[in-house]
């Protein structure tokens, strides 16, 4: 018992333990919140990377091979396979308005593309941004007549031409193309991460004159053999944006009509003379040239992970190898550099901040070393009324218990406030820094007069340091804490209007106009924390296990002598 | 009051310290009984071995050799926790600079003493958990008691309103005080008070003498060591710590 109630007034009376258990806050909170936001980072790139990828890609060269129609048949025999379908990736160039980029052009059957990845849900624009974007110059009646024929969604989901291109010679129902919603130039975020729908490719037709639309594209084309023979120049309409987040896609990708691409590739079915007469056109043979896709996507069936359906996809796919090699890739793999690298990134900043939290562990010991030194005489006199050594150790022991537990729990609690406030946080920071500024000075000054009031109050009765600074902490973050669910809403009198560090200097924590990502990812994962928090209380009992060895063991009566 | 069987009988006891190479004889074979209800003055020079003799009789030290027996056992044979519960319950500390713990209160120094009573002897963790679980329940069942003892001893001597002081805000006497109601709390057997004068000025000193006079005259056994004559005089008997030997004077 005189063990807690020693531990009590050391905490209360004793400053340097505190300063100790700030140290393993902060190590905790970091720890946490570089954990949480990597980690959101990481799970956001998956999410988003996995939208529009498949769960496995059968890929080749981009000669492609043919006789894929077999290869289907052979995969969706298989059980672990739910759809297959042939697609073309294609390098091109693409021109939109007065830029030209280089894309990835992706030739796909849209309906049966729809059943493999939630390729709809990534399309932008429907009907309804028609109505409502100021910018379009046009009459409330051309809407209207507009809306009826010209559904956008579907319009990017079949990935054909509604009405409304026929000025540009492009007859509805033909085939159109869907872009990446950062891969028109002329479409750029607003400050806040969204986009607009007047600066989008499918107002363009509506709009004149018209620079964007029908977009071009170039592309080399090459006999089956792998000779380049041809480059080609299409035009075809863009009807719609798509946006999966995934920066890297959403840049780079236009989808087409998968059947329009393979015959501008020239990769359809043909028959071609070989070995005949050059000079008399005599003899030869007439040989099939079967048609030819780059690619085939093959959805896993219900249950099936994507590392199941590689090895099951494997021998179909080898047993199909042409003299190009075709190999198999789950969506992992084909996102692997760059998941990849923000994994060795998370791994790599966590294991910093562990190293940092080793420091922590060496200054929560040298802390109670001091402490062990500071009160070896008290352990002396505790020996002589009669406390066992194994009461010394466990003393120190819990103490260090309890500095772990209170420095840990708040870290834990920082960690999750600023990991969910970090959006507000950024968005006070540059938007409304004078509020920002305001209500801390005038929290830290609430803060400070409750702590003085309580002094006050308790004059007569042992009020210390460590009381006032824990009073100054709880109203300061409880105060904070209010303020940053608030502050969206929050406009102080006097500054209505007011800028931030964005329109000063242009700084922002996460720029969403940048990032692949519009949101700072601001979940934390309970498990990780729990794991983190165990971590810290452990440490410092470590920490903590020297000094309470060495306090155990001084002699009693040397103990005393101790000045 | 005095009887004449002794309380402890410390026999053949021999102390030497290894320092700097050199073997260092502060205690040669002293021999000493002590009488329950007795209150001993051991005198001596400063350096001449009191403190560690005093600290044997505590068992807070092993002599090189000899025996001190309490209760018809010797206290060095016991193993670790009993002797440290001979310490908690039979022997009393009081020191020349009061030793008082600087974060409690006088009330929390005295009551510290009981607190400890029981403490677990476990090793293993889990041992511990449970220990720490039956030490607080068996603290909260006799806390109240424990409480009403200390406060009896703090107004015993003298401090009964000031109770919630802590030693900063005492005065030497008032510290001195709070020692040794810490030293009675259990009530041992006997109080060994080492120098518990030796900071104090002349009128102080004869109030704790005092306060020893009016314990002993309650029955309380007490040793104590000093280097001061007329201090001594104020106990029943005196012996004098000569060249590592006791002569009764
Ligand atoms: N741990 C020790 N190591 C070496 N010498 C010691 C130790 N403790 C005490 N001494 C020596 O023993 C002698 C007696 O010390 P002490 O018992 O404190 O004397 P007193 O209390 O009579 O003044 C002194 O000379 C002191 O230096
Ligand atoms: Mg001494």
């Amino acid at each position: 018992m005189y063990k807690l109630l020693l531990i009590s007034k050391y905490l209360r009376r004793k400053l340097a333990p505190l300063f100790a258990a700030l140290a393993v806050t902060i190590c905790t909170a970091m720890v946490i919140i570089v954990a949480s936001v990597m980690g959101g980072f990481l799970d956001l790139m998956q999410t988003t990377a996995k939208q529009l990828t498949p769960d496995v890609v059968i890929k080749s060269s981009l000669t492609g091979f043919g006789d894929y129609e077999k290869l289907i048949d052979q995969l969706e025999a298989l059980p672990e396979v739910a759809l297959a379908t042939p697609a073309i990736e294609y390098p091109a160039t693409v021109t939109i308005g007065g830029f030209t980029d280089p894309v990835q052009v992706i030739g796909m059957s849209p309906s049966r593309y729809n059943q493999i990845v939630p390729y709809s849900e990534t399309l932008m624009w429907s009907a309804d941004d028609l109505f409502d974007e100021e910018p379009i110059e046009m009459t409330e009646a051309t809407r209207r007549g507009l809306r009826k024929g010209y559904d956008l969604k579907e319009a990017g989901r079949t990935l054909t031409t509604p009405s409304g291109y026929e000025r540009y010679g492009m007859a509805a129902g033909g085939p159109a193309a869907v872009v990446g919603i950062a891969a028109n130039r002329y479409q750029s975020r607003l400050s806040d991460g969204s986009y607009a729908f007047h600066r989008s490719i499918a107002n363009v037709p509506l709009t004149v004159p018209n620079k964007l639309n029908p977009i071009k594209l170039a592309l080399p084309v090459f006999a089956p053999n792998g000779e380049p023979i041809d480059a080609v120049q299409l035009r075809i309409p863009a009807v719609n944006e798509f946006k999966t987040g995934y920066y890297e896609i959403d840049k780079a990708v236009i989808f087409v009509p998968f059947d329009w691409l393979q015959k501008s590739l020239k990769m359809q079915r043909f028959e071609e003379y070989t070995d005949f007469d050059e000079l008399t056109g005599e003899g030869g043979e007439a040989v099939i040239q079967p048609a030819r896709c780059t690619d085939v996507y093959v959805k896993a069936a219900e249950g099936v992970d994507a590392l199941t359906l590689k090895a099951a996809v494997q021998p179909v796919v080898d047993a199909h190898q042409t003299d190009r090699y075709i190999g198999v890739m789950t969506w992992e793999d084909v996102h692997g550099t760059l998941l990849g690298a923000v994994k060795n990134e998370k791994g790599m900043v966590t294991f910093l901040f562990v190293i940092i939290s080793i420091v922590a562990i060496i200054m929560v010991a040298t802390t109670f070393y001091m402490i062990v030194l500071e009160k070896t005489r008290d352990i002396g006199v505790l020996r002589a009324i009669g406390a066992p050594a194994t009461g010394v150790l466990t003393l120190f022991m819990t103490y260090g218990l309890a500095i772990g537990l209170i420095g840990a729990g708040l870290g834990v609690w920082l960690a999750w406030f600023t990991v969910t406030n970090l959006n507000n946080l950024q968005e006070a920071l540059a938007t409304k820094l004078a509020t920002l500024i305001a209500t801390v000075v005038l929290a830290g000054l609430v803060a400070l007069l409750s702590a003085i009031a309580m002094a006050y109050i308790n004059r007569r009765r042992d009020f210390t340091i460590g009381a006032g600074v824990l009073v100054f902490l709880g109203t300061f973050g409880g105060l904070m804490a209010i303020t940053f669910y608030a502050f969206p809403v929050i406009q102080l009198p006097g500054f209505a209007g007011e800028t931030g560090l964005d329109s000063k200097i242009g700084w922002r924590m996460w720029d969403p106009q940048l990032y692949f990502f519009e949101k700072i990812p601001d979940q934390v994962n309970w498990g990780e924390v729990f794991l983190i928090w165990v971590g810290a209380v452990v440490s410092c009992v470590l920490g903590a296990i020297i000094p309470a060895v060495i306090a155990s063991r001084l002699n009693p009566v040397e103990a005393l002598r101790y000045e | 009051m005095t009887s004449t069987k002794p309380i402890i009988q410390a026999r053949g006891l021999k102390r030497s310290f290894h320092e700097a190479g050199r073997e260092l004889h502060v205690l040669r074979g002293v021999d000493l009984s002590l009488n329950r209800g007795e209150w001993l003055s051991i005198l001596g020079r400063s350096g001449s071995g009191k403190s560690t003799l005093l600290h044997l009789l505590g068992g807070l030290d092993r002599p090189t050799r000899g025996t001190v027996v309490f209760d018809d056992t010797d206290i060095f044979t016991l193993r670790g926790a009993k002797l440290d519960r001979y310490r908690n319950r039979h022997a009393g500390f009081v020191f020349q600079f009061y030793h008082l713990l600087p974060e409690l209160s006088a009330l929390e120094n005295v009551l510290i003493g009981s607190m400890l009573g029981r403490d677990s002897l476990s090793r293993s963790i889990t041992g511990l958990v449970t220990a720490g679980l039956i030490d607080l329940l068996e603290w909260l069942s006799r806390r109240k008691e424990a409480q009403k003892t200390a406060i009896e001893m703090l107004d015993r001597v003298g401090l009964g309103d000031r109770l919630t002081h802590r030693p900063a805000k005492l005065s030497g006497g008032e510290r001195q005080r709070v020692a040794i109601a810490r030293a009675l709390v259990n009530r041992p057997s006997v109080l060994l008070a080492d120098e518990p004068t030796g900071n104090l000025d002349a009128d102080t000193a004869s109030s704790i003498l005092d306060l020893f006079r009016s314990l002993h005259n309650d029955g309380q056994t007490i040793a104590m060591v000093t280097h001061d004559q007329t201090v001594a005089d104020a106990g029943d008997r005196v012996v004098t710590l000569v060249k590592g030997k006791l002569t009764a004077d």
